[in-house]
């Protein structure tokens, strides 16, 4: 496919922004960088030539965007000074018991997503976000026969280190209220 | 046949073998015990990945503490750093004022005497490099040629005052060189494969990214400037048009909107709980019946983001890729969201067509459609 109509465009974000967008957020945890990174992502699609897979050149040159910002950006420690700056000046904030619930969770899940290797992490990001067995063999470059051990490792370890961060934070909690009675 | 290994399980329960060979392993599974085992094992370790990155999406409501009156603690220079962002805007928001005023003080004089009398009145204010030969440049070369130029000038502006004019620069400087050379490794394989030679050396910060961004607000506020006078005989560079035009056309993809009125005509006032009065089903489902608007400070730069609102009543999860937009003492508010497909609404109640709103036009992605507006109103927060 040539890219390059402002048609062509316009189908290519209508079909692929979000679930782009979404694979982003997972992987970076930040909506306004993932908004970022695809936007990139997209003017490289119209500045190219012709595509053959739309769909696993958008996510493979998404995640190599995201590759090289990672190597040297330094957007997300200054975030997270910031957030621990703001988390110290608002300690009295109590949040509702089920958002708390929630922001566990998802902390959870990212610490566990992040024990993964990058490959897996990102063969399994993109098959939730329904690419196929050889879409995510093109965008990154492994045999189709590989993706499958591929995601069954991601999707194991995935389990396993999410319920061992899970066990060490009932452990740790126990521990807590034991030691304040 | 040999027991199945894992990786062929996962691959037959995501659907991703050859019938044949699919086949071969469902008869497999159902008569071999042990890798029945192995199946059932895979499909739990399936459905407890996909809840687990689903987990990923969840923006806990509560987490981003409540805004509070600003206390001293925070700096003053930190309070009004300049973020490539509003730099960016602050430039092009210089030139598109400068533009008018110097085309609504002079319409009719001719192209010397207003050039001379107008770029001073602009450039007094703050002597910033980029309004006077926007001004200039568009009068004496009309609208094509100011559009390049708008954003060259400011190449030799001085350093602090014209922090918005180096965002311009680079703006300027990146777009001319995106175009100029095609840096991606990737437009130049044949390939397919694509790899990103690019980005290595594309960071002198953000900033130019940014800023590149908003490379065609500014230089599209010259012409408007010229629109009034001179015709436009000259052309931009034809690579640069096209460029920012699949820019622009890409961020006006990115926003969808849809507006609502206040119930009971009253200015609506954020932050706070609002309810959607309506009768029939939204097609833009990621506004719920009750939500909150709230203007959150993250990272040094504030935003303006909608929350569901719980049957408790209580501020519950953001709603991602959703903002508002509100002019203060406006009844009028603009929801906007990133969805892919620009929703088309239809808010349609016996109440509202009976009433006097008639039909009104709303900005729906990109196109203009005649539909009843919704209506919202307060509710108490929790």
């Amino acid at each position: 496919m040539r890219v390059a109509s402002v048609n062509d465009v316009d189908r290519l974000f209508r079909e692929y922004h979000q679930p782009l967008v979404r694979y982003l957020t997972r992987r970076l945890g930040d909506r306004d960088w993932a908004e970022e990174v695809a936007q990139e992502t997209f003017l490289r699609a119209v500045r190219q030539e012709s595509i053959v897979s739309e769909r696993s050149w958008l996510f493979a040159v998404a995640t190599n965007l995201v590759r090289d910002e990672a190597r040297k950006d330094i957007r997300r420690r200054r975030r997270l000074e910031l957030l621990r700056e703001q988390a110290r000046a608002d300690e009295a904030v109590d949040p509702e018991p089920l958002s708390l619930e929630r922001a566990e969770e998802a902390a959870l899940a990212r610490k566990a997503l992040d024990q993964l290797t990058e490959r897996d992490r990102e063969a399994l990001l993109m098959r939730e976000e329904g690419l196929d067995y050889t879409e995510i063999a093109n965008a990154l470059e492994l045999s189709v026969s590989s993706v499958g051990t591929t995601l069954a490792r991601a999707r194991r370890r995935l389990v396993e280190a999410y319920e061992s961060l899970q066990g060490e934070g009932a452990r740790s909690s126990a521990r807590g209220s034991h030691a304040a009675s | 046949m040999q027991h199945l290994d894992e990786g062929t399980i996962h691959a037959w329960l995501d659907g991703a073998l050859p019938p044949e060979q699919a086949a071969d392993v469902e008869r497999h599974a159902r008569t071999c015990s042990e890798c029945a085992t192995l199946v059932a094992d895979a499909r739990g370790v399936i459905a407890g990945a996909a809840r687990i990155v689903s987990a990923l999406d969840d923006v806990p409501g509560g987490v981003i503490p409540a805004r509070q009156p600003h206390t001293s603690t925070r700096s003053l220079w930190r309070t009004l750093r300049l973020t490539p962002f509003r730099a960016a805007l602050a430039a092009s928001l210089m030139v598109a004022v400068a533009s008018l005023l110097v085309v609504r003080n002079a319409p009719e004089a001719k192209p010397d005497t207003a050039t001379a009398s107008a770029a001073p009145a602009v450039a007094s204010p703050a002597p910033t490099r980029p309004a006077e030969p926007a001004v200039n440049v568009a009068k004496e070369t009309g609208r094509a040629e100011a559009a390049s130029k708008v954003v060259d000038v400011p190449r030799a502006a001085p350093k602090p005052p014209a922090r918005a004019s180096a965002f311009a620069e680079a703006a300027a400087v990146d777009s001319a060189k995106a175009v100029a050379k095609p840096t991606s490794v990737l437009a130049e394989s044949k390939d397919q494969k694509p790899t990103v030679g690019e980005s290595a050396n594309s960071r002198p910060a953000e900033a130019k990214a940014r800023a590149a961004d908003l490379a065609p607000v500014v230089a599209t506020s010259a012409p408007r400037a010229a629109a009034g006078g001179a015709p436009a005989p000259m052309a931009p560079p034809a690579a640069n048009v096209e460029r920012d035009a699949l820019r622009r056309e890409v961020m006006k993809l990115q926003q969808a909107s849809f507006v609502a009125l206040s119930a009971d005509d009253r200015p609506i006032q954020p932050p706070g709980c609002f309810q959607l009065l309506r009768d029939s089903v939204s097609r833009l489902p990621q506004i719920p019946e009750r939500f909150s608007l709230e203007l959150v400070d993250e990272s040094g730069e504030h935003r303006n983001i909608v929350r569901a609102v719980n049957t408790a009543g209580r501020p519950d999860s953001i709603i991602a890729g959703m903002t508002w937009r509100l002019m203060p003492g406006s009844t009028q508010l603009e929801l906007l969201s990133n969805a892919p497909s620009a929703p088309t609404m239809s808010f349609r109640s016996p109440a509202t067509a009976q009433s006097n709103l008639g039909a009104r036009k709303a900005v729906v992605g990109s196109t203009l459609q005649s539909v009843n507006l919704p209506r919202i109103s307060r509710v108490e927060c929790r």
